[in-house]
């Protein structure tokens, strides 16, 4: 595959869908492994880091889940091509601004991305739309086993899979989901849900922001410990908080509707009004105001098929995205203006708000 | 809105990533904003970057700078225990052994737990031509046999100058790399 072709097409998680898609944006699974015998990749020359992609871009290519898959050295993308794989959640940051002897490999739907020689010689990632841990892990579990049959792993009976930071160690797995959490936020129980989750080894933080809070109440949660636990009971522990965050976010909604309805219909009222005639509009306005249309999805005041289109629209607006769709460079009052044509466009068919059906909503989870 | 639980960095901004981290000898929580974390390089909420900040070393990774005189090195990659203490992290899989006796304690501070519960992998049965890593002779790692011819070529070399030194350096790495080939 051209990387052309994969930049022109979302990736699966950004279509919206999935189990608990109201809530749920997507599932991220990961995992660490090395090669024993190379240093890792952080203190390996160039060569011996050549020797690790050429060792294992053979092996990737030969198993059937990345037939046909897009792999590249690093070198090769631009700089506006690794930035639309970082919004994507495709490659990290710290992967976009790696040299020579580092390389990525992405299946067709995007759903499988690997980056080799990123801080250790293989950082395997399944990200699926929606509450889908498990199958995420599931998928990326099968490629693993694809390739231990292919690439001699670092591993250690009592330690497990050897990683360049021990707090990646044993099993190398990081779950994580990211949660739309309005209502949390919008009753101010955010805080006492990050410290909360920290209690009990989960890490919670904001997706977007520039420091004061999480633009698009937007929430990655993930696991902390990666050892002593089967790779099963990390992900069922992080489902069932889940599942009780799902439970508080939906009371906290229902809760900020009885207190403050006013508030609510104000700031949903606003977003659409924005979003539908402005002509600039920033990365900031635009996160935040795309997040209450959501809000409004889930509360009967938009149709839901709404959703997708917001949850699309949230890394269509981002930076390198806008100018991949414009085939140029932008400055950022041309992103601005670009941006609002995308939004105004890809909302065209949105309706006014209904405001009666939030009554509605209210109504029926309160049975 | 929520004013509680201020970032340990700048002390303004509300902090979203809460991590336990390891600052001198001990191990503490901190709470840090989204940009004062972003502008240190920490993405990963467990990344050790956060030790170096803390002790204001700088975001990056120091690397091979503080090996004192005794200390035990790992003779794979030549990562030291001062290495591992710098930057948190190891230099490769055999640093996992050489370093064996400190991890436990690590271990616990940072995992809780200290032993492997989870998947193993099944033996890799094709024949890589993989070889233990020598930093001196990179080379040694694409294929041993011509990696062999070389330094048989490169010994007769060195015994006709009569450089013995060389000579033995050589003839010890010719029995690595014949030791390594054999059992791989
Ligand atoms: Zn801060
Ligand atoms: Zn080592």
């Amino acid at each position: 595959m051209r990387i052309t072709n994969l930049l022109n097409k979302p990736a699966e998680w950004m279509q919206g869908g999935g189990p608990e898609s109201d809530i749920v944006i997507s599932s991220r699974i990961r995992l660490a492994r090395n090669l024993r015998g190379y240093p890792f990749p952080g203190w390996a020359k160039k060569e011996l880091r050549a020797q690790v992609v050429s060792c294992i871009r053979p092996a990737l290519e030969d198993i059937p889940e990345m037939s046909g898959a897009f792999a590249e050295e690093m070198t090769q993308l631009s700089a506006l091509e690794k930035q639309v794989l970082v919004e994507r959640h495709l490659i990290s940051r710290e992967h976009a601004a790696k040299g020579p002897g580092c390389a990525v490999v992405i299946n067709d739907q995007q759903s499988l991305s690997i980056m080799v020689n990123e801080e250790d010689h293989l950082r395997m990632q399944a990200i699926l739309p929606g509450q889908q841990l498990m199958t995420a892990y599931r998928a990326l579990d099968q490629v693993d086993s694809e390739l231990e049959t292919r690439l001699p792993y670092a591993f250690d009976p009592d330690y497990g899979y050897l990683t360049c930071c021990p707090t990646n160690l044993g099993t190398g797995l990081r779950a994580s989901v990211m949660l739309h959490l309005p209502g949390l936020f919008l009753s101010d129980q955010m805080t006492q849900t990050m410290q909360g989750a920290s209690k009990i080894g989960l890490a919670v933080r904001g997706q977007y922001g520039e420091g004061t809070d999480a633009l698009a109440n937007l929430f990655q949660i993930s696991n902390q410990n990666t050892l002593g636990a089967k790779e099963e009971d990390i992900i069922a522990h992080l489902e069932r908080v889940i599942e009780q965050l799902l439970r508080n976010e939906k009371n906290a909604r229902l809760k900020v509707l009885e207190d403050h309805a006013a508030m609510i219909q104000d700031q949903i009222g606003r977003a659409y009004a924005v979003l539908k005639y402005a002509h600039i509009v920033s990365s900031k306005e635009a996160l935040t105001h795309l997040s209450m249309i959501r809000l409004g999805c889930d509360m009967n005041v938009f149709p839901t098929e709404a959703r997708g289109i917001v949850t699309r629209l949230l890394t269509a607006i981002q930076p390198a995205h806008l100018q991949i769709t414009a085939s140029t460079k932008l400055s950022m009052e041309e992103r601005d203006v670009l941006r609002a044509e995308i939004i105004q466009e890809n909302l065209k068919a949105l309706t006014p708000p209904d405001f009666r059906g939030i009554i509605q909503h209210r109504d029926n989870e309160n049975e | 809105m929520d004013q509680s639980m201020k970032c340990d960095n700048c002390k303004i901004s509300i902090a979203t990533i809460f991590v336990s981290q390891k600052v001198g000898d001990k191990f503490q929580k901190v709470n840090l904003c989204k940009q004062c974390a972003s502008e240190k390089g920490i993405e990963d909420p467990t990344a050790y970057a956060l030790v170096e900040m803390l002790e204001g070393m700088g975001k990056q990774m120091i690397i091979g700078s503080g090996a004192t005189r005794d200390e035990p090195i790992c003779p794979d990659c030549g990562f030291s225990l001062t290495d591992t203490k710098k930057t948190g992290r190891y230099g490769c899989a055999n640093c996992y052994q050489v370093f064996r006796d400190r991890l436990d304690p690590l271990l616990e501070a940072i995992q809780k737990k200290t032993r492997h519960e989870g998947k193993v992998p099944r033996p890799c049965d094709l024949p890589l031509a993989l070889t233990p890593l020598s930093l001196e002779n990179p080379a040694a790692i694409e294929n041993p046999e011509i990696r062999l011819s070389e330094l048989r070529q490169a010994l007769s070399k060195s015994v006709e100058g009569e450089d013995y030194e060389e000579a033995a350096r050589l003839r010890d790495e010719i029995s690595k790399v014949e030791a390594s080939y054999k059992n791989c």
